[in-house]
């Protein structure tokens, strides 16, 4: 079909690009369910290693396979394999919120170190708030917590 | 150089906006317009899934155990659904490219279809079990404790948040998806020039279409496959 | 064949020339526009009802601050007071200013474009930012929220009383209206530059404006979502911040200080655009170091997003992720520090006119350094801990928000006025206003390094703990007074200059820059040949400067060679 204007430079790829495409992510699909399936805990541990590495390394290839499927989607669906610089650099840009997620972590990850008496390593989540039962045997005095309109 | 471009806008049959100077220029632009909007929308999701990424860190073998409420199958059924959706939208774009209008309207309709199936398996079979159970945050969490499969109470609940929050949005981004695809195919089915002349349109609703299923693919693992 | 002889014709005096303002003079020609001139019009016309707003907050303040036991509230109201100054200073106010405005208006014209990439994207913005003030403005009408403008989780999401809900989502719509203008200026600069204008040929005023668009765009959605949970957790009791849930206030702080570091850069980076362009055309000099201007331009917006954390110094942030704030908090001073050297080099032998817009420029580089120089006592953890959440942090942030970007906005208010108008103002009124304003604030915020030193904490109404803060605080209510009335005479006399004042030239003050090449005002569509552009950016010697007024007609300096001397059309 003849393009109107000058160089319109559309390219068209072959339907067969998208359908490979589409095959490869279904099967990484099927492959990260399959992976779920196995307990690399119970694996690992029964190799003499540590199971938490086990469940690291479950959410390693699960993470690993996301990603793959993510660059697939990005590369081929979005057409930034054949952008121009400017795409791919936008494309790449928006993960800057990794940044945000490291320092975050970095600052969790960090807060056994200091020397303060509140942190119990043995409980992780004993930096965030003390537990409040809602239900049981001794719930909160009502006029410790005041009711105001929500809107 | 900018004389010679104007001869050939003239031609060219679809409008091109007076500050612009040639089509080429125009839809470069919205290309790299869109791009930056999808990183705004990168930079959204990225923020839930950091929040995410902390409380399962926290909250590794609690999230576990209450992760199995969540029925992977229909997880799966409803990404495969959202992978062939986005392969039926960029077959669209390229039958848009192709000019070939009988075959960009069914493809359209497929994409829609399967996003609507989507959406009626989430919101038929996933949500309403939950509000059954007793898993729904709130004065009602938690008051059916078989169901939190021996999770403190405190992480299921944040679980819960982080689910209903993600995939919420999630499906708030499908429905506009729907209307913008919607949108899209009766412009196609009018014969507007500036959609059957140009494949940009079409190809940025692709776009945007592509970024919801790239969300999905990362909701996918970490929701209903967390390892032990 | 010039391009002043293209763009500016010179028509019989009876006739009016058709230019943006007068061409279509109804209200829906305004309010359906795509032309970037009058949205540009029409954010500052919004703008300024929101700072006078603002303003007024801030009054009662400072009112209410010059007794040890409070004047005229209760403490609820005075912490919506405080709060709504803050949100409606910051998200409707400073984020916007500069660029909604200047970027709105000049951008075009610096890179040599008809218009913005996406005209009606424009438009959409500067409703969307009108729909956000509006419901900003109904929830301070109804009650106003006392969470501070950080709206700090488990109190803004579960137990104020105030209208947290309809201010969030306010300030959600804003956001939105941040982002489609920062959209349109990076698509702009990328794709719609002039020919021959090359990255390195750009004003450093459209580096200012990229660098703050790419901000815009990485920061303002994570705010965003970081507010709408609140909302959500308020209104569902679905939320991840409260200790109630099971979910961690801190990660809330991280989150909103992710966006609203950031955001400060937001604000004060155009202020440093529009300062390079004063000085430099004031100074009929390059800037010195013009590639290190433009890129520790880009070194901030970068390094600004790796330092939110100084502000959780004492929120239980752990200790060495702390030290990595702090360290990179004095890296990122160091590009501003940059610039205000290379400015106040490019001072040096330059051939400097003290008008309005100069003074403003000079006041910032004093006013600005002071600013950021008392930055760093914050960003050091060791002091940080003495002089968090008094008010010495007020006096720190005022000084750089007030000083550095507020005098940016009014250098380029009183810079861009005979453009975008066609009328000049009374230059000496001007000149004395600039001083004023300096005197007020000083005498505003000085007292405030001193006595937030000294333990006065901030958002506090009452200091009757400490009745010696007293005099500090009424020499700021005082200064208050003086820089208030600095705000309303400018508002007078450019009012006045709009019916009386003296007709403007193209290039009133001898500026270098594509926008001065164009009538004033411009005409809708900016050119009637886009320019070619051959010569560096401030290139002086080109441009012979003519007196402002008496409507004498420019003359371009031509080469006899034939060699072009600035600008040529095809």
């Amino acid at each position: 079909m003849a393009a109107h204007g000058h160089g319109n430079s559309v390219h068209v790829f072959p339907i067969s690009m998208y359908a490979k495409n589409l095959v490869a992510l279904l099967i990484l699909m099927v492959l990260t369910i399959a992976v779920a399936q196995v307990n690399l805990a119970e694996v690992f541990a029964h190799r003499g290693w540590s199971p938490a590495l086990g469940t690291a390394a479950n959410n390693l290839i699960a993470m690993t396979i996301a990603v793959i499927k993510g660059v697939l989607v990005i590369q081929f669906f979005m057409h930034v394999k054949f952008g121009s610089t400017l795409v791919k650099l936008w494309a790449m840009a928006g993960f800057i919120w990794a940044t945000l997620m490291l320092f975050i972590l970095m600052d969790y990850g960090t807060r056994r170190f200091e020397p303060a008496p509140a942190f119990d390593p043995q409980d992780r989540g004993s930096a965030l708030n003390r537990e409040i039962e809602r239900t049981g045997e001794n719930p909160p005095a009502d006029n410790e917590i005041r009711v105001r309109p929500r809107y | 150089m900018a004389s010679i471009a104007h001869s050939e806008v003239d031609e060219y049959p679809v409008h091109v906006h007076h500050q612009f100077e040639d089509i080429e220029q125009q839809n470069d632009s919205y290309v790299v317009g869109m791009w930056t909007f999808l990183v705004t929308e990168v930079m959204f999701f990225g923020a839930l899934f950091l929040a995410y990424i902390l409380y399962r860190w926290n909250y590794q073998p609690d999230f576990y155990r209450v992760h199995e409420n969540l029925n992977w199958k229909l997880g799966a059924l409803n990404t495969t659904m959202l992978l062939l959706s986005s392969f039926t939208m960029v077959l669209a774009v390229h039958f848009a490219q192709l000019r070939e209008k009988k075959k960009v309207l069914p493809m359209l309709g497929a994409t829609m279809l399967l996003a609507a199936g989507f959406l009626f398996v989430k919101f038929t079979f996933e949500w309403p079990i939950k509000f059954q159970e007793h898993l729904v945050p709130g004065i009602t969490f938690g008051t059916m404790p078989e169901h939190l499969h021996g999770a403190s109470p405190r992480a299921a609940e944040i679980f819960f948040s982080l689910y209903f929050l993600m995939t919420g949005l999630h499906a708030i981004h499908i429905i506009i998806g729907i209307a913008i695809i919607a949108a899209l195919a009766g412009m196609w089915q009018k014969d507007k020039v500036i959609v059957t002349e140009d494949y940009i349109p079409t190809e940025l609703v692709g776009l945007y279409w592509h970024f919801v299923d790239l969300v999905w693919i990362f909701l996918f693992p970490l929701f209903y496959l967390i390892p032990q | 064949m010039s391009s002043i002889a293209g763009n500016i014709t010179d028509l019989p005096e009876d006739q009016e020339r058709k230019h943006y303002l007068n061409d279509g003079t109804s209200l829906k020609s305004w309010l359906t526009t795509g032309d970037h001139k009058r949205i540009a019009i029409l954010y500052l016309i919004s703008i300024s009802f929101f700072f006078l707003l603002g303003g007024i907050f801030a009054s009662m303040i400072r009112i209410e601050l010059t007794s040890p036991s409070g004047v005229l509230m209760e403490s609820e109201t005075y912490n919506k007071i405080f709060s709504g100054h803050g949100i409606v200073m910051i998200f409707l106010f400073l984020v916007p200013s500069i660029p909604a405005v200047f970027g709105n208006f000049a951008l075009p014209l610096m890179i040599g474009a008809r218009d913005l990439a996406f005209p009606r994207l424009n438009l959409l913005s500067w409703y969307t930012y009108m729909l956000g003030g509006l419901l900003i403005l109904t929830g301070l009408i109804l009650g106003g929220t006392d969470s501070g403008w950080t709206f700090y989780a488990p109190y803004s999401s579960m137990y104020s009383h105030g209208t947290v809900a309809l201010t969030l989502t306010g300030i959600f719509v804003a956001g939105f209206s941040s982002i489609f203008t920062g959209i349109n200026f990076i698509v702009t600069v990328h794709k719609m530059r002039a020919p021959g204008m090359t990255w390195f040929r750009l004003p450093l005023f459209v580096w200012a404006m990229y660098a703050t668009s790419v901000i815009i765009i990485l920061g303002t959605p994570v705010v965003a979502i970081t507010l709408a949970l609140i909302m959500v957790e308020r209104v569902t009791g679905i939320g991840i911040f409260s200790p109630e849930l099971g979910g961690d206030p801190v990660l809330f702080q991280h989150m909103f200080w992710f966006y609203s570091h950031p955001a400060v850069y937001i604000m004060i980076l155009p202020s440093f655009g529009v300062i390079s362009e004063l000085i430099a055309n004031f100074s009929r000099k390059r800037v010195f170091g013009y590639h290190f201007v433009a890129f520790s331009t880009l070194a901030i917006a970068g390094l600004g997003f790796l330092v939110w954390g100084h502000h959780m110094f004492v929120s239980s942030q752990s200790m060495y992720q702390s030290v990595v704030f702090s360290l990179i908090s004095f890296l990122v001073a160091v590009p501003s520090a940059i610039k205000i050297f290379n400015w106040t080099a490019t001072l040096y032998k330059g051939n400097i006119r003290l008008q309005t817009p100069m003074i403003y420029a000079l006041c910032f580089l004093g006013l600005f350094t002071i600013g950021g120089l008392t930055g760093l006592f914050l960003a050091s953890m060791g002091t940080d801990v003495h002089l968090t959440a008094t008010y010495f942090v007020v006096a720190h942030f005022h000084y750089v928000m007030v000083g550095g970007a507020l005098t940016g906005f009014l250098g380029a208010l009183h810079y861009w006025w005979p453009k975008m108008t066609g009328r000049m103002y009374p230059d000496g009124i001007g000149k004395v206003n600039a001083l004023l304003v300096f005197i007020g604030f000083t005498l505003t915020f000085m007292p405030q390094f001193i006595v937030g030193y000294m333990g006065m904490p901030r958002r506090y109404h009452y200091y009757y703990f400490a009745p010696e803060f007293q005099p500090y605080h009424i020499a700021s209510s005082l200064g208050a007074s003086v820089l208030a009335l600095s705000f309303v005479i400018p508002g007078i006399y450019l009012t006045w200059s709009l019916f009386k004042g003296p007709k403007a030239s193209a290039n009133p003050w001898g500026a270098h820059g594509l926008e001065w090449e164009t009538t004033s005002p411009p005409d809708s569509h900016n050119f009637h040949h886009i320019p070619v552009v051959t010569d560096e950016v401030y290139d002086f010697p080109g441009v012979e400067y003519a007196h402002p007024s008496h409507g004498k007609k420019k003359k371009k300096a031509k080469d006899a060679e034939g060699a072009p001397t600035s600008k040529e059309t095809h």
